[in-house]
């Protein structure tokens, strides 16, 4: 059975400091009016780039 | 390949310390820089001898060659080269190797880790080093202390004897700084220093910002590392009091610190947990660069607490939109208010940095800036002309638009030229930045049927069509001249008064806040 990884951003724990905005080459990465980080699962392909990068872990991992 | 057959490595450091280009003008004691005195540090722990030429203003050939002579003979010369500081720089490298033709010539700094190849072409240059320099400087000393071909030294740039260039990758960075030794103050004539003359230590904790803010180079600093992710770090809190503990031993005049780390709240546990000790440990008055994004009420009270007086922000524009899509800088109007509202509210004054000419910013973006200062209250402002840093996201923008022009552009006052947004209009936002932020913070308290209509005329005054935007930045520049030089008076030959002033200034800035 393949096993699909899915990520979300922790929005207690996000600073909003765009690194995952800047490291996705899928141009994913939602950002609300209030500067609010999400991810937009209709672009993303899991590839864990913004789960590598975040320098404070703020990117949460779940396999289905 | 140099080799010193066993003997310590004697290495001298240029520091081209000045921002004014002008001759006549003669520093006034310079500034300490962290890099240097680390570096010294890790070089000496090793039993290698590192002097400092202290730069403090554009020096002659003739001067700069004679100042080398009186410094004694060096295995190693190492150049710290800032973006605006390269011409130069080139020069001293040149003079360097006709007055020492076989002394090994070095460039780090963080222009040579945005541009090393650029660097690396400059004829005299041996060798460029790419991130932070510390552990690859200490490798190349003690290589070429022992003979061993150091040309596979991590992190560096080498220029081979045919003329090749040999980049070596980018050694991980160093993730725990409680491992590097407290830095070489003494490296730096450390009494006289700028900031020192006025009881001022200027101290940082950390390495870079996980931030990434289109005009700021450390985006790019960050990507050379293959362990980018651990690329903002501070030392431990435990290792940052002992920091501070030794400096204040050697120095016991100083009297106020100053963090001069990016973010100085960057990782907020980090900092609750320093503010706690440094209540205990140190409590002297301090101030440093906050960012409002990461802060809480209760952190702000426990900053007054532990002793800050000011901080520092980063405002860069009033216009949330230019904020969010042109600098990454995810911060809301609502979200800064806010946050400046507590710092009104336990008397910490704020100083704000402002960026006027960013590309495709026109007079009126630049006025929301100058608006939402006036609603934050700022106390002090510093508005700074945007420079396009080569390598960042920026710099590509106003490149890709055109508004770079041909030629050397480091020179010019306003760097980019930009039809919507013309030189003149640029200084004259520059120069009167803080008369008008006064003028529209009385705009504001007003009642509206007043204040709105005072508002308007206020902005006539600041877009009109007729306003004289040229004879005003001359006014301004001939004010500007006569103030500094006042200053610059009082520091060096009355320092206490200046801090008395400057002390009474601060105490009435934060009376009235916490009156109001």
């Amino acid at each position: 059975m393949k096993v699909k990884r899915i990520y979300s951003i922790n929005q207690k724990k996000c600073i909003s400091c765009g690194t995952c905005d800047v490291g996705c080459p899928q141009g994913a990465i939602l950002i609300s009016g209030e500067g609010k980080f999400s991810i937009n699962y209709e672009k993303c392909v899991s590839c864990g780039i913004c789960f590598r990068d975040c320098p404070i872990d703020a990117i949460e991992k779940r396999e289905e | 390949m140099k080799t010193t057959n066993g003997r310590p490595v004697r290495v001298l450091l240029v520091y081209p310390d000045y921002t004014d280009r002008d001759q006549k003008y003669r520093g006034t004691g310079g500034n300490y820089s962290e890099g240097l005195a680390s570096i010294s540090a890790v070089l000496k722990r090793a039993g290698h001898q590192v002097k400092l030429m202290h730069l403090l203003y554009l020096y002659s050939e003739e001067e700069y060659k004679r100042k080398l002579r009186e410094l004694g003979e060096f295995d190693i010369v190492g150049f710290t080269v800032r973006t605006t500081a390269f011409p130069d720089v080139k020069e001293y490298i040149r003079w360097t190797r006709e007055a020492c033709p076989d002394v090994f010539i070095i460039c780090g700094g963080y222009h040579c880790t945005l541009v090393p190849d650029e660097v690396i072409a400059v004829d005299g240059v041996d060798c460029v080093c790419v991130g932070e320099g510390e552990l690859a400087q200490l490798e190349l000393c003690d290589k070429m202390r022992d003979g061993i071909d150091y040309t596979d030294t991590q992190s560096l740039y080498f220029k081979l004897p045919d003329g090749t260039i040999k980049k070596n990758p980018v050694r991980p960075l160093l993730e725990n700084l409680d491992e590097l030794p407290i830095p070489d103050f003494e490296l730096f004539d450390y009494p006289n220093l700028e900031h020192s003359k006025v009881g001022t230590a200027i101290v940082v904790l950390s390495r870079g910002c996980f931030y990434n803010c289109t005009y700021c180079g450390n985006g790019n600093f960050r990507k050379v590392y293959p362990n980018k992710k651990h690329y903002a770090r501070f030392r431990s809190p435990e290792n940052s009091i002992l920091y501070l503990k030794t400096l204040l031993e050697k120095y016991p005049f100083i009297n106020t610190i100053n963090f001069r780390d990016a973010i100085f709240n960057m990782f907020p546990d980090w900092f609750d947990k320093f503010i706690e000790l440094y209540k205990k440990e140190i409590g002297l008055p301090c101030t440093g660069n906050i960012r409002f994004d990461i802060l809480t009420e209760d952190t702000v009270r426990r900053m007054k607490e532990a002793g800050f007086y000011t901080i520092d922000m980063g405002l860069e524009s009033g216009d949330q939109e230019m904020r969010f899509k042109l600098l990454r800088r995810y911060q809301t109007d609502e979200m800064i208010i806010r946050c400046s509202e507590w710092f009104h509210k336990y008397g910490i004054t704020q100083l704000t940095y402002n960026i006027i000419g960013l590309p495709h910013e026109d007079i009126h973006k630049a006025l929301k800036t100058i608006k939402l200062n006036a609603k934050i209250k700022s106390d002090r402002v510093i508005p700074n002309i945007f420079y396009p840093y080569e390598g960042t996201p920026l710099y590509d923008i106003s490149k890709q638009a055109g508004f770079i022009p041909e030629g050397d552009y480091t020179k010019r006052r306003v760097p980019l030229v930009q039809p919507q947004f013309p030189e003149e209009q640029v200084l004259f936002i520059e120069a009167y930045f803080m008369f008008f932020v006064k003028r529209y913070r009385r705009a504001f308290s007003l009642p509206p049927a007043i204040g709105k209509p005072y508002e308007r005329l206020l902005d006539k005054c600041v877009t009109g069509k007729y306003v004289p935007y040229r004879f005003l930045v001359k006014l301004h520049d001939g004010y500007a001249a006569m103030r500094n030089r006042a200053k610059g008076f009082l520091i060096n030959r009355l320092p206490k008064l200046y801090v008395a002033l400057r002390n009474i200034k601060n105490y009435k800035r934060a009376k009235t806040k916490v009156e109001s």
